[in-house]
C-alpha cells in the first residue's frame, strides 16, 4: 500500500476511510501492520489513527491532549458538526419521507438519485420539503430548477463526506461510515442538551424492534 | 421388475401425459378447476392424492402437488421441514411398541415392517432438520443481501430469528438421553435413534453455533439502525420545536473523551519545494510550463459612460461570509485566552494569514474586546519616526483578569 496515498486522504483531505469510501485503504488500515505503519508516519505530525466506535471508519486524532492548538482544532471540529447538524438531520428525514420504503438510511445503504428525483418531481409536498432544505446554509444555491436543487443537495452531502457517489452514470449514492461518527456526536449532544429520544415505536419513524 | 419400480413408471407416464393440466391446477393453488375431458392416466394421479376431486365437482391440486411444484420452481426453497417433535416422538413411541410386540409375537415380517416404519420416521426427522439448517444458512448468506428495502430486511431478520428459535426448540427436545431411552437396549433401534438421528442433531447444533456470530451481527445491526433512526427523529423534533440553536460548549476533556478527531489546520500541511535541489528542476520546469499566463495587474480603463444610480441596498454573500468568519475568529481567540494571554497578531498569523493585512482584524478585535471588562488588553506600539509622527499599534495581547 502506498503510504503517501493513505496520508493524503487521512491527513491532507481529512477523509474518513470506510469500506464504502475506499475499500483497499480500509482493509489495509484494518490490519495491525497497516495501522502500525500509518501511525508511524503520522507520529511526526502529532496525529494518530482513530476509529468510529472502535470498529468503524478510520480518521485522525491528535496524540498530545495537552497541545492548545490541537485542542482548539478539536473544538472547531465539534462546532462545525454541531452547526451543520440540523441540515444533515433534515436531509435524512427528507429522504425517509420521499422514499418511505427505504426508511431511515444508515451507513452502507444506497439510493438512486433518479428514484428520489422522480418522487420529488411528482409530489408538491416533496418539492416544498426540498425548498425547505434549500434554506439551510450548506445547501444554499442560486439554482432554481428542482433537478439542479436536488443535485446541489446531494453534491453538498458528498462534500461533507456523508455520501459517496458509487456510480457516476446511474447516480447511485451510498451513505459512508462518517454517518456513524455524526451519530456519535449527535448522541453526545442529545445527552448534554437533554433532548428526548422517543422510546415508543412511531409509524412515521419506520423503526422496527425485535 | 419390483412393485415400486412398476408404480414409479406408471406415475411418470401419468405425470408426463397430464403435465399441462397439472400446471393449470398448480396455477389455481388449490382452487377447483373443471376439465371437460381427462385421460385415463389422470385417475393414477388422483389415486396417489397428487390431484383431488373428480370431473363433476372439479379438480384441485393437493398439498403434495403444491410442494412438488415449489421444489421444482424454487430449488432449495420449500424443502420439507422437520415435523413437530412432540407428535413425532409419540408416533415413534407407538411404532416402537408395535415393533416390540412383533418381536414378542415372533412375527419376523411384522417386525421388519415396523422397523421400516421407524426407519422412515427417523429419515423424515433427519432430512427435515438438515433441510431447516440448510435453509437458514441459505437465508443468512444470500437472501439478506438482496432485499428490496430496509424494512424488508428487518422483516426477513425477524423471520430468521423466529425460525432459529423454532429449530433450536426442536433440537433441544431431541437430546441423547431421550433418544437413548426410546431405543432401549435394542441394537437396531439404538443404531437408528441414538446414533444416526443423534449424529444429525449434533451436526445441526454445530452448524447453528457457527451461524450464531452472523445472526448476532444482524441483530446488532438492526438495533444500531433503530437507535440511529431514533436519534435522527429526536433531533428533528427538537429543531422542529423551534430549538434551532445548539449551544453546548464541551470542555476539552469531554472533547478528548468523545474522540471528535483533530483535523489539520489548512495551511499547516503546505510544503515549499526545494528549488535548489537539482532533482526537482525537471518537475518545476514542467509545472512552470503548464501555468496559465499571468493576468495583467492593471485592468484597462473602460469608459462606462453615464450610469444610472443604484437606489436599493444589497449585501453580497461574500461580505456576509467574511463577517461571519471574523466573528467566529473573535470568539475563538477569546476561547484561547482561557489558557493564558494571546497575542492578536500571532493569532492572525496562525489562523487568518489568508487575509492580506492584519489591521482590519486587529481593529475589530480591539473595538470588541475593550468593551469586555473582564479582559485586559496590553498594546505594543512601534515608535514614531520622522515619516510618521504618531505611534503605530504593532500588536496587543488579550488576557483574562
Amino acid at each position: 500500500m502506498d503510504i503517501r496515498n493513505v496520508l493524503e486522504k487521512l491527513y491532507n483531505q481529512n477523509m474518513f476511510i470506510c469500506p464504502y469510501t475506499n475499500e483497499p485503504i480500509y482493509s489495509f488500515l484494518d490490519t495491525p501492520e497497516g495501522e502500525m505503519e500509518v501511525n508511524k508516519a503520522l507520529e511526526p505530525f502529532g496525529r494518530t489513527l482513530c476509529r468510529v466506535d472502535g470498529t468503524g471508519a478510520f480518521f485522525i486524532d491528535a496524540i498530545d491532549n495537552g497541545n492548545n492548538k490541537d485542542l482548539a482544532e478539536r473544538r472547531k471540529q465539534f462546532e462545525k458538526i454541531r452547526d451543520d447538524l440540523e441540515p444533515i438531520v433534515e436531509f435524512f428525514v427528507f429522504i425517509s419521507r420521499v422514499k418511505p420504503e427505504i426508511g431511515m438510511m444508515s451507513s452502507g445503504h444506497t439510493m438512486r438519485f433518479s428514484q428520489v428525483l422522480n418522487v420529488v418531481t411528482e409530489s408538491e409536498s416533496s418539492v416544498r420539503q426540498l425548498n425547505q432544505l434549500m434554506t439551510y446554509k450548506i445547501f444554499k444555491t442560486s439554482k432554481q430548477g428542482t433537478l439542479e436543487k436536488l443535485q446541489v443537495v446531494f453534491e453538498r452531502m458528498v462534500k461533507e463526506g456523508l455520501l459517496i457517489s458509487k456510480n457516476a452514470d446511474e447516480l447511485v449514492y451510498q451513505v459512508t461510515g462518517k454517518y456513524d461518527y455524526i451519530q456519535a456526536v449527535m448522541q453526545f449532544i442529545i445527552d448534554r442538551e437533554n433532548i428526548v429520544i422517543e422510546e415508543e415505536n412511531n409509524e412515521e419513524q419506520g423503526t422496527f424492534v425485535i | 421388475m419390483s412393485n415400486f419400480e412398476d408404480q414409479f413408471k406408471k406415475l411418470g407416464k401419468a405425470i408426463s401425459a397430464n403435465a399441462e393440466r397439472l400446471a393449470e391446477l398448480v396455477s389455481y393453488a388449490g382452487e377447483d378447476v373443471y376439465f371437460d375431458k381427462v385421460p385415463g392416466s389422470f385417475a393414477e394421479l388422483s389415486h396417489l392424492d397428487i390431484v383431488l376431486g373428480n370431473v363433476a365437482e372439479g379438480f384441485s391440486a393437493s398439498s403434495l402437488l403444491m410442494q412438488l411444484s415449489h421444489t421444482i420452481g424454487r430449488g432449495d426453497a420449500n424443502r420439507r421441514f422437520a415435523p413437530g417433535v412432540q407428535e413425532w416422538l409419540s408416533t415413534v413411541q407407538l411404532k416402537i411398541d408395535q415393533y416390540n410386540n412383533a418381536i414378542v409375537d415372533g412375527s419376523e415380517e411384522n417386525r421388519l415392517r415396523r422397523l421400516h416404519d421407524i426407519r422412515e420416521l427417523v429419515f423424515q426427522m433427519r432430512e427435515g432438520l438438515l433441510n431447516e439448517v440448510r435453509s437458514m444458512e441459505m437465508a443468512l448468506n444470500t437472501r439478506f443481501g438482496h432485499v428490496e428495502s430496509i424494512k424488508d430486511k428487518y422483516i426477513e431478520n425477524k423471520y430468521l430469528i423466529d425460525y432459529l428459535g423454532r429449530l433450536t426448540g426442536k433440537l433441544a427436545v431431541l437430546d441423547y438421553q431421550k433418544l437413548n431411552s426410546l431405543a432401549g437396549s435394542n441394537p437396531d433401534l439404538r443404531r437408528l435413534l441414538a446414533q444416526r438421528l443423534y449424529d444429525t442433531v449434533t451436526d445441526c447444533r454445530e452448524n447453528i453455533m457457527l451461524a450464531l456470530p452472523r445472526l448476532r451481527h444482524l441483530l446488532w445491526e438492526i438495533q444500531k439502525q433503530n437507535k440511529q433512526a431514533k436519534r435522527i427523529w429526536a433531533m428533528h423534533n427538537y429543531f422542529k420545536a423551534g430549538s434551532s440553536t445548539l449551544t453546548y460548549e464541551p470542555s476539552d476533556e469531554e472533547l478528548i473523551e468523545l474522540r471528535i478527531g483533530c483535523p489539520v489546520t489548512r495551511g499547516d500541511n503546505s510544503l515549499s519545494p526545494d528549488i535548489y535541489n537539482e532533482q526537482n528542476v525537471d518537475t518545476l520546469a514542467e509545472v512552470v510550463s503548464t501555468l496559465k499566463p499571468r493576468k495583467d495587474i492593471t485592468d484597462p480603463v473602460v469608459d462606462l459612460g453615464e450610469t444610472s444610480s443604484f437606489e436599493g441596498s444589497a449585501v453580497s454573500d461574500e461580505s456576509v461570509e467574511s463577517k461571519d468568519e471574523v466573528k467566529q475568529h473573535l470568539s475563538n481567540l477569546l476561547r484561547e485566552t482561557k489558557h493564558g494571554h494571546v497575542s492578536v497578531l500571532d493569532y492572525w498569523k496562525r489562523e487568518m494569514a489568508h487575509q492580506k493585512y492584519p489591521s482590519g482584524f486587529m481593529m475589530l478585535a480591539h473595538l470588541n474586546y475593550t468593551k469586555i471588562p473582564q479582559l485586559k488588553l496590553t498594546e505594543s506600539y512601534a515608535p514614531a519616526t520622522k515619516f510618521d509622527a504618531t505611534k503605530r499599534l504593532n500588536d496587543f495581547t488579550v488576557e483574562r483578569y
